[in-house]
Protein backbone atom coordinates (compact mmCIF):
# COMPACT_ATOMS: atom_id res chain seq x y z
CA UNK A 1 0.00 0.00 0.00
CA UNK A 2 1.18 3.24 -0.69
CA UNK A 3 1.06 6.80 1.41
CA UNK A 4 -1.30 7.85 -1.13
CA UNK A 5 -3.25 4.59 -1.04
CA UNK A 6 -3.22 4.62 3.10
CA UNK A 7 -4.64 8.22 2.89
CA UNK A 8 -7.10 7.17 0.70
CA UNK A 9 -8.54 4.79 3.09
CA UNK A 10 -7.60 6.58 6.71
CA UNK A 11 -9.73 9.30 5.41
CA UNK A 12 -12.47 7.12 6.33
CA UNK A 13 -11.16 7.01 10.10
CA UNK A 14 -13.09 8.54 12.50
CA UNK A 15 -11.96 10.75 14.68
CA UNK A 16 -13.60 9.37 18.37
CA UNK A 17 -11.53 6.47 17.64
CA UNK A 18 -14.11 4.28 17.10
CA UNK A 19 -12.85 2.40 14.02
CA UNK A 20 -9.60 1.68 15.76
CA UNK A 21 -9.90 -2.09 15.46
CA UNK A 22 -11.87 -1.91 12.17
CA UNK A 23 -9.90 -4.39 9.98
CA UNK A 24 -10.24 -2.84 6.88
CA UNK A 25 -8.39 -0.12 8.16
CA UNK A 26 -5.87 -1.88 9.96
CA UNK A 27 -3.05 -2.04 7.56
CA UNK A 28 -3.08 1.69 6.83
CA UNK A 29 -2.91 2.21 10.23
CA UNK A 30 -0.41 0.27 10.84
CA UNK A 31 2.07 2.21 7.87
CA UNK A 32 0.67 5.58 9.72
CA UNK A 33 2.81 4.14 12.58
CA UNK A 34 5.87 3.13 10.74
CA UNK A 35 5.77 5.83 7.74
CA UNK A 36 6.70 9.27 9.85
CA UNK A 37 5.34 11.33 6.97
CA UNK A 38 2.05 9.79 6.70
CA UNK A 39 1.76 10.27 10.65
CA UNK A 40 2.28 13.75 10.11
CA UNK A 41 -0.31 13.69 7.40
CA UNK A 42 -2.76 12.14 9.79
CA UNK A 43 -2.00 13.32 13.12
CA UNK A 44 -3.14 16.60 10.77
CA UNK A 45 -6.12 15.28 9.36
CA UNK A 46 -7.17 14.12 12.44
CA UNK A 47 -7.10 17.26 14.07
CA UNK A 48 -9.20 19.09 11.71
CA UNK A 49 -11.78 16.21 11.92
CA UNK A 50 -12.09 16.40 15.42
CA UNK A 51 -12.49 20.34 15.12
CA UNK A 52 -15.10 20.04 12.43
CA UNK A 53 -16.99 17.08 14.43
CA UNK A 54 -16.75 18.81 17.49
CA UNK A 55 -18.21 21.96 16.06
CA UNK A 56 -21.21 19.72 14.11
CA UNK A 57 -21.75 18.14 17.65
CA UNK A 58 -22.78 21.62 18.78
CA UNK A 59 -25.65 22.58 16.63
CA UNK A 60 -29.04 21.65 18.23
CA UNK A 61 -31.94 21.39 16.91
CA UNK A 62 -35.03 23.33 17.22
CA UNK A 63 -36.49 23.40 20.82
CA UNK A 64 -40.25 22.11 19.49
CA UNK A 65 -38.66 19.19 16.63
CA UNK A 66 -39.01 16.78 19.88
CA UNK A 67 -42.96 17.58 20.25
CA UNK A 68 -43.84 17.95 16.89
CA UNK A 69 -42.31 14.61 16.17
CA UNK A 70 -43.80 12.58 19.11
CA UNK A 71 -47.18 14.33 18.17
CA UNK A 72 -46.90 13.64 14.47
CA UNK A 73 -46.49 10.12 15.27
CA UNK A 74 -49.28 9.86 17.46
CA UNK A 75 -51.72 10.49 15.26
CA UNK A 76 -49.47 8.29 12.22
CA UNK A 77 -49.50 5.31 15.31
CA UNK A 78 -53.67 5.99 15.23
CA UNK A 79 -54.06 5.14 11.84
CA UNK A 80 -51.80 2.63 11.76
CA UNK A 81 -53.65 0.53 14.93
CA UNK A 82 -56.16 0.66 12.18
CA UNK A 83 -54.92 -0.61 9.85
CA UNK A 84 -53.62 -3.74 11.74
CA UNK A 85 -56.92 -4.50 13.12
CA UNK A 86 -57.65 -7.86 10.88
CA UNK A 87 -61.48 -7.45 10.73
CA UNK A 88 -60.88 -4.36 8.51
CA UNK A 89 -58.33 -5.42 5.95
CA UNK A 90 -61.12 -6.19 3.37
CA UNK A 91 -62.03 -3.17 3.99
CA UNK A 92 -58.93 -1.58 3.46
CA UNK A 93 -58.35 -3.69 0.24
CA UNK A 94 -61.59 -2.41 -0.93
CA UNK A 95 -61.00 1.08 0.28
CA UNK A 96 -57.14 0.94 -1.51
CA UNK A 97 -58.96 -0.11 -4.67
CA UNK A 98 -61.37 2.45 -4.99
CA UNK A 99 -58.27 5.02 -4.15
CA UNK A 100 -56.18 3.55 -7.00
CA UNK A 101 -58.83 4.76 -9.49
CA UNK A 102 -59.45 8.45 -8.03
CA UNK A 103 -57.08 10.70 -9.35
CA UNK A 104 -58.10 12.99 -6.15
CA UNK A 105 -58.11 10.65 -3.58
CA UNK A 106 -54.57 9.58 -5.24
CA UNK A 107 -53.08 12.58 -4.62
CA UNK A 108 -54.53 12.32 -1.00
CA UNK A 109 -53.31 8.97 -0.30
CA UNK A 110 -49.97 9.86 -1.43
CA UNK A 111 -49.90 12.51 0.96
CA UNK A 112 -50.75 10.37 3.59
CA UNK A 113 -54.15 9.18 5.73
CA UNK A 114 -56.12 12.46 6.69
CA UNK A 115 -55.43 13.33 10.29
CA UNK A 116 -56.76 15.47 12.86
CA UNK A 117 -57.16 19.26 13.59
CA UNK A 118 -55.90 18.54 16.42
CA UNK A 119 -52.44 17.15 15.52
CA UNK A 120 -52.07 20.89 14.17
CA UNK A 121 -53.54 22.70 17.54
CA UNK A 122 -50.58 20.16 19.33
CA UNK A 123 -47.88 22.00 17.21
CA UNK A 124 -49.29 25.34 17.83
CA UNK A 125 -49.20 24.73 21.77
CA UNK A 126 -45.68 23.15 21.64
CA UNK A 127 -45.07 26.54 19.22
CA UNK A 128 -46.52 28.74 21.76
CA UNK A 129 -45.06 27.43 24.68
CA UNK A 130 -41.84 29.02 24.17
CA UNK A 131 -40.46 26.75 21.48
CA UNK A 132 -40.99 28.53 18.49
CA UNK A 133 -38.62 27.96 16.04
CA UNK A 134 -35.73 30.54 15.82
CA UNK A 135 -35.63 31.09 11.82
CA UNK A 136 -39.10 30.66 11.33
CA UNK A 137 -40.44 33.94 10.70
CA UNK A 138 -39.72 34.22 7.38
CA UNK A 139 -39.75 38.33 5.79
CA UNK A 140 -40.69 37.44 1.98
CA UNK A 141 -44.33 36.70 2.61
CA UNK A 142 -45.78 39.33 0.12
CA UNK A 143 -49.20 40.40 0.31
CA UNK A 144 -50.59 37.74 2.83
CA UNK A 145 -48.62 39.18 5.49
CA UNK A 146 -49.64 42.25 4.63
CA UNK A 147 -53.63 41.29 4.59
CA UNK A 148 -52.91 39.26 7.81
CA UNK A 149 -51.64 42.31 9.28
CA UNK A 150 -54.36 44.72 8.66
CA UNK A 151 -56.22 45.30 11.51
CA UNK A 152 -59.82 45.91 9.11
CA UNK A 153 -59.22 41.99 7.28
CA UNK A 154 -61.41 39.14 9.69
CA UNK A 155 -59.28 35.88 9.16
CA UNK A 156 -62.92 33.90 9.45
CA UNK A 157 -64.55 35.99 6.77
CA UNK A 158 -62.05 33.96 4.47
CA UNK A 159 -58.07 34.26 3.82
CA UNK A 160 -57.03 35.21 0.42
CA UNK A 161 -54.78 32.06 0.25
CA UNK A 162 -53.08 30.64 -2.74
CA UNK A 163 -51.75 27.62 -1.75
CA UNK A 164 -48.93 27.95 -4.57
CA UNK A 165 -48.01 31.03 -3.44
CA UNK A 166 -47.70 29.00 0.43
CA UNK A 167 -45.57 26.76 -0.97
CA UNK A 168 -42.96 29.01 -1.70
CA UNK A 169 -43.86 32.11 0.60
CA UNK A 170 -44.47 30.47 4.31
CA UNK A 171 -42.89 30.68 7.77
CA UNK A 172 -42.80 26.99 7.97
CA UNK A 173 -44.23 24.05 5.89
CA UNK A 174 -44.75 21.25 8.53
CA UNK A 175 -45.64 17.63 7.63
CA UNK A 176 -48.28 16.31 9.71
CA UNK A 177 -49.07 12.71 9.66
CA UNK A 178 -47.61 13.56 6.29
CA UNK A 179 -50.30 16.31 5.37
CA UNK A 180 -48.86 19.62 4.76
CA UNK A 181 -49.18 22.51 6.97
CA UNK A 182 -48.02 25.93 6.25
CA UNK A 183 -47.71 28.59 9.34
CA UNK A 184 -47.78 32.47 9.05
CA UNK A 185 -46.96 34.17 11.74
CA UNK A 186 -47.97 37.98 11.91
CA UNK A 187 -48.20 40.67 13.99
CA UNK A 188 -51.55 42.41 15.21
CA UNK A 189 -51.01 45.41 17.53
CA UNK A 190 -48.68 44.18 19.95
CA UNK A 191 -49.47 40.51 19.84
CA UNK A 192 -47.97 38.06 17.37
CA UNK A 193 -50.15 35.21 16.18
CA UNK A 194 -49.99 32.19 14.17
CA UNK A 195 -52.24 30.88 11.45
CA UNK A 196 -51.49 27.30 10.54
CA UNK A 197 -53.39 26.17 7.45
CA UNK A 198 -54.13 22.99 5.81
CA UNK A 199 -55.78 21.58 2.91
CA UNK A 200 -59.17 20.65 3.52
CA UNK A 201 -58.78 16.82 2.17
CA UNK A 202 -55.85 16.55 4.60
CA UNK A 203 -57.94 16.98 7.42
CA UNK A 204 -60.24 14.43 9.10
CA UNK A 205 -62.44 16.92 11.06
CA UNK A 206 -65.74 16.64 8.88
CA UNK A 207 -67.92 19.01 11.21
CA UNK A 208 -65.85 21.75 10.73
CA UNK A 209 -66.96 24.73 9.49
CA UNK A 210 -66.97 28.44 8.79
CA UNK A 211 -67.85 28.96 12.79
CA UNK A 212 -64.55 29.13 14.46
CA UNK A 213 -64.09 26.91 17.62
CA UNK A 214 -62.38 27.91 20.67
CA UNK A 215 -59.88 26.81 23.14
CA UNK A 216 -58.16 29.01 26.08
CA UNK A 217 -55.33 27.99 28.11
CA UNK A 218 -54.37 31.12 29.99
CA UNK A 219 -52.88 33.71 27.50
CA UNK A 220 -52.85 31.28 24.98
CA UNK A 221 -55.74 31.25 22.67
CA UNK A 222 -56.94 29.23 19.58
CA UNK A 223 -59.70 29.02 16.90
CA UNK A 224 -60.31 26.50 14.30
CA UNK A 225 -62.30 27.06 11.39
CA UNK A 226 -62.83 25.94 7.72
CA UNK A 227 -64.16 26.75 4.34
CA UNK A 228 -63.85 24.54 1.44
CA UNK A 229 -60.13 24.34 0.46
CA UNK A 230 -58.73 24.91 3.62
CA UNK A 231 -58.46 24.05 7.39
CA UNK A 232 -57.32 27.03 9.82
CA UNK A 233 -56.01 26.79 13.04
CA UNK A 234 -55.32 30.43 14.41
CA UNK A 235 -53.00 30.67 17.46
CA UNK A 236 -51.79 33.71 19.74
CA UNK A 237 -50.25 33.85 23.51
CA UNK A 238 -52.32 37.40 23.72
CA UNK A 239 -55.01 36.16 25.07
CA UNK A 240 -58.62 35.23 23.95
CA UNK A 241 -60.09 39.01 23.34
CA UNK A 242 -57.37 40.02 21.16
CA UNK A 243 -57.93 36.19 19.42
CA UNK A 244 -61.45 37.42 18.95
CA UNK A 245 -60.32 40.66 17.71
CA UNK A 246 -58.44 38.81 14.76
CA UNK A 247 -61.70 37.09 13.39
CA UNK B 1 -44.08 -0.68 18.48
CA UNK B 2 -45.27 0.86 21.19
CA UNK B 3 -45.16 4.99 22.15
CA UNK B 4 -42.67 3.92 24.57
CA UNK B 5 -40.57 2.56 22.41
CA UNK B 6 -40.96 5.16 19.66
CA UNK B 7 -39.91 8.44 22.33
CA UNK B 8 -36.65 6.68 22.52
CA UNK B 9 -35.94 6.17 19.09
CA UNK B 10 -37.13 9.49 19.06
CA UNK B 11 -34.78 10.58 21.44
CA UNK B 12 -31.55 8.88 20.37
CA UNK B 13 -31.72 9.48 16.82
CA UNK B 14 -33.63 13.01 16.08
CA UNK B 15 -30.71 15.40 17.12
CA UNK B 16 -27.73 13.72 14.99
CA UNK B 17 -30.70 13.06 11.97
CA UNK B 18 -31.41 16.97 12.19
CA UNK B 19 -27.84 18.00 11.81
CA UNK B 20 -27.49 15.60 8.91
CA UNK B 21 -30.89 17.34 7.26
CA UNK B 22 -29.47 20.93 7.92
CA UNK B 23 -26.40 19.61 6.30
CA UNK B 24 -28.41 18.88 3.10
CA UNK B 25 -31.46 21.16 3.27
CA UNK B 26 -29.85 24.02 4.35
CA UNK B 27 -32.60 25.92 5.62
CA UNK B 28 -33.73 25.08 9.50
CA UNK B 29 -37.30 24.77 8.18
CA UNK B 30 -36.59 22.28 5.46
CA UNK B 31 -34.60 20.44 7.94
CA UNK B 32 -37.17 19.98 10.49
CA UNK B 33 -39.33 18.68 7.80
CA UNK B 34 -37.18 15.88 6.48
CA UNK B 35 -36.74 14.90 10.17
CA UNK B 36 -40.64 15.14 10.73
CA UNK B 37 -41.44 13.02 7.28
CA UNK B 38 -38.38 10.39 8.36
CA UNK B 39 -39.69 9.36 11.35
CA UNK B 40 -43.48 9.73 9.72
CA UNK B 41 -42.33 7.21 7.67
CA UNK B 42 -40.99 5.10 10.43
CA UNK B 43 -44.11 4.99 12.15
CA UNK B 44 -45.53 3.69 9.16
CA UNK B 45 -43.65 1.34 7.69
CA UNK B 46 -40.46 1.24 9.97
CA UNK B 47 -41.89 -1.13 12.99
CA UNK B 48 -41.59 -4.20 10.17
CA UNK B 49 -38.07 -4.11 10.45
CA UNK B 50 -36.58 -7.22 11.42
CA UNK B 51 -33.47 -5.79 13.55
CA UNK B 52 -33.89 -3.01 15.80
CA UNK B 53 -30.24 -2.57 15.77
CA UNK B 54 -30.59 -1.39 12.13
CA UNK B 55 -33.21 1.40 12.82
CA UNK B 56 -30.24 3.83 13.03
CA UNK B 57 -28.87 3.05 9.43
CA UNK B 58 -32.75 3.02 8.65
CA UNK B 59 -33.45 6.38 9.93
CA UNK B 60 -30.52 8.00 8.02
CA UNK B 61 -31.26 6.29 4.60
CA UNK B 62 -34.19 6.81 5.04
CA UNK B 63 -34.52 10.75 5.34
CA UNK B 64 -31.26 10.58 2.88
CA UNK B 65 -33.82 9.65 0.15
CA UNK B 66 -36.65 11.70 1.27
CA UNK B 67 -34.21 14.35 0.72
CA UNK B 68 -33.28 13.13 -2.85
CA UNK B 69 -36.66 12.90 -3.33
CA UNK B 70 -37.67 16.54 -3.00
CA UNK B 71 -33.88 17.40 -4.91
CA UNK B 72 -35.54 15.21 -8.46
CA UNK B 73 -38.58 17.45 -7.90
CA UNK B 74 -36.77 20.28 -8.17
CA UNK B 75 -34.69 18.84 -10.54
CA UNK B 76 -32.05 20.03 -8.56
CA UNK B 77 -29.43 17.36 -8.86
CA UNK B 78 -25.94 17.07 -9.45
CA UNK B 79 -24.07 15.06 -11.77
CA UNK B 80 -20.80 13.31 -10.46
CA UNK B 81 -19.01 14.05 -13.68
CA UNK B 82 -15.91 16.25 -14.09
CA UNK B 83 -15.40 16.49 -9.97
CA UNK B 84 -11.87 18.22 -9.32
CA UNK B 85 -9.32 15.99 -7.79
CA UNK B 86 -8.62 15.28 -4.76
CA UNK B 87 -5.44 17.30 -3.09
CA UNK B 88 -4.59 15.47 -0.39
CA UNK B 89 -2.42 17.89 1.89
CA UNK B 90 -3.77 19.01 5.57
CA UNK B 91 -1.53 22.43 6.05
CA UNK B 92 -1.74 23.98 9.39
CA UNK B 93 -3.78 26.85 8.83
CA UNK B 94 -6.92 25.06 8.05
CA UNK B 95 -7.28 23.62 11.85
CA UNK B 96 -6.96 27.09 13.19
CA UNK B 97 -9.54 28.35 10.35
CA UNK B 98 -11.67 25.56 11.54
CA UNK B 99 -11.17 26.33 14.92
CA UNK B 100 -12.47 29.96 15.06
CA UNK B 101 -15.72 29.30 13.55
CA UNK B 102 -18.83 28.36 15.32
CA UNK B 103 -21.35 25.85 14.73
CA UNK B 104 -23.31 27.30 12.58
CA UNK B 105 -20.44 28.67 10.53
CA UNK B 106 -19.29 25.18 9.96
CA UNK B 107 -22.70 24.17 8.99
CA UNK B 108 -22.57 27.36 6.24
CA UNK B 109 -18.76 25.48 5.15
CA UNK B 110 -20.08 22.37 5.16
CA UNK B 111 -22.72 23.58 2.57
CA UNK B 112 -20.31 25.06 0.21
CA UNK B 113 -19.11 21.21 -0.29
CA UNK B 114 -20.47 19.61 -3.70
CA UNK B 115 -23.88 17.61 -2.80
CA UNK B 116 -23.06 14.46 -3.84
CA UNK B 117 -19.40 14.39 -0.84
CA UNK B 118 -21.66 16.56 1.59
CA UNK B 119 -24.08 13.45 2.92
CA UNK B 120 -20.91 11.15 3.63
CA UNK B 121 -19.18 13.90 5.01
CA UNK B 122 -21.73 15.38 7.35
CA UNK B 123 -22.40 11.22 8.35
CA UNK B 124 -18.14 10.83 8.93
CA UNK B 125 -18.36 14.17 11.37
CA UNK B 126 -21.28 13.04 13.13
CA UNK B 127 -19.39 9.97 14.26
CA UNK B 128 -22.25 7.96 14.47
CA UNK B 129 -21.90 5.42 11.55
CA UNK B 130 -18.99 3.90 10.34
CA UNK B 131 -17.84 3.92 7.38
CA UNK B 132 -19.55 0.44 6.13
CA UNK B 133 -22.62 1.85 7.48
CA UNK B 134 -22.31 5.12 5.36
CA UNK B 135 -22.30 3.21 2.30
CA UNK B 136 -25.36 1.31 3.38
CA UNK B 137 -27.44 4.69 4.06
CA UNK B 138 -26.26 6.22 0.81
CA UNK B 139 -26.64 3.04 -1.40
CA UNK B 140 -22.81 3.14 -2.71
CA UNK B 141 -19.90 1.17 -2.52
CA UNK B 142 -17.09 1.32 0.44
CA UNK B 143 -14.54 2.93 -2.28
CA UNK B 144 -17.23 5.29 -3.40
CA UNK B 145 -17.91 6.39 0.37
CA UNK B 146 -13.91 6.53 0.91
CA UNK B 147 -13.44 8.40 -2.07
CA UNK B 148 -16.10 11.27 -1.73
CA UNK B 149 -14.54 11.46 2.07
CA UNK B 150 -11.17 12.13 0.48
CA UNK B 151 -12.77 15.00 -1.69
CA UNK B 152 -15.29 15.97 0.63
CA UNK B 153 -12.42 17.21 3.05
CA UNK B 154 -10.51 18.57 0.23
CA UNK B 155 -13.39 20.55 -0.76
CA UNK B 156 -14.54 21.37 2.88
CA UNK B 157 -10.74 22.31 3.27
CA UNK B 158 -10.84 25.04 0.16
CA UNK B 159 -13.53 26.09 1.56
CA UNK B 160 -12.15 26.82 4.92
CA UNK B 161 -9.55 28.79 3.21
CA UNK B 162 -11.95 30.62 0.96
CA UNK B 163 -13.97 31.94 3.73
CA UNK B 164 -10.32 33.24 5.64
CA UNK B 165 -9.58 35.02 3.15
CA UNK B 166 -13.05 36.65 2.52
CA UNK B 167 -12.73 37.59 6.32
CA UNK B 168 -9.71 39.00 6.27
CA UNK B 169 -10.40 40.93 3.07
CA UNK B 170 -13.56 42.44 4.51
CA UNK B 171 -11.70 44.36 6.97
CA UNK B 172 -12.28 47.99 5.58
CA UNK B 173 -9.51 50.25 6.48
CA UNK B 174 -10.67 53.30 7.86
CA UNK B 175 -9.59 55.96 5.71
CA UNK B 176 -6.50 58.28 7.20
CA UNK B 177 -8.27 61.52 8.39
CA UNK B 178 -6.65 65.05 7.03
CA UNK B 179 -5.99 66.92 10.39
CA UNK B 180 -8.36 69.70 10.43
CA UNK B 181 -11.18 67.39 8.31
CA UNK B 182 -13.31 67.05 11.38
CA UNK B 183 -14.87 69.88 13.73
Amino acid sequence: MTNEEAKFVLSAYRPNGADARDAGLAEALEQAKRDEALRTWFERSQALDRVVAEKLRAVQPPADLRASLLAGARVSQTSTAWWQRSAWLGVAAAVTVMLAVTAVMWRQASRGAAVSSESIREVARADLSGAHPRAAHASDLGGLRAWLEDPANRLAAGLPVDENQLRDGRCREIAIGGQPVFEICFKRGEGWFHVYIAPRDGINDRQLDDTPRFEEAGALAMATWADAAHVYVLATSAGMNALKGAL
Amino acid sequence: MSQEVFVQLVDAHYTPLYRFALSLARREADACDLVQQTFFIWAKSGHTLREVGKAKTWLFTTLYREFLRGRRREGRQQSIEDLPPSAQDVPAESIDQARQLDALDIVEVLQEVDEVFRAPLTLFYLEDLSYQEIADTLDVPIGTVMSRLSRGKSQLRAALRQRDEASKGNIVEFPEMKKGAVK
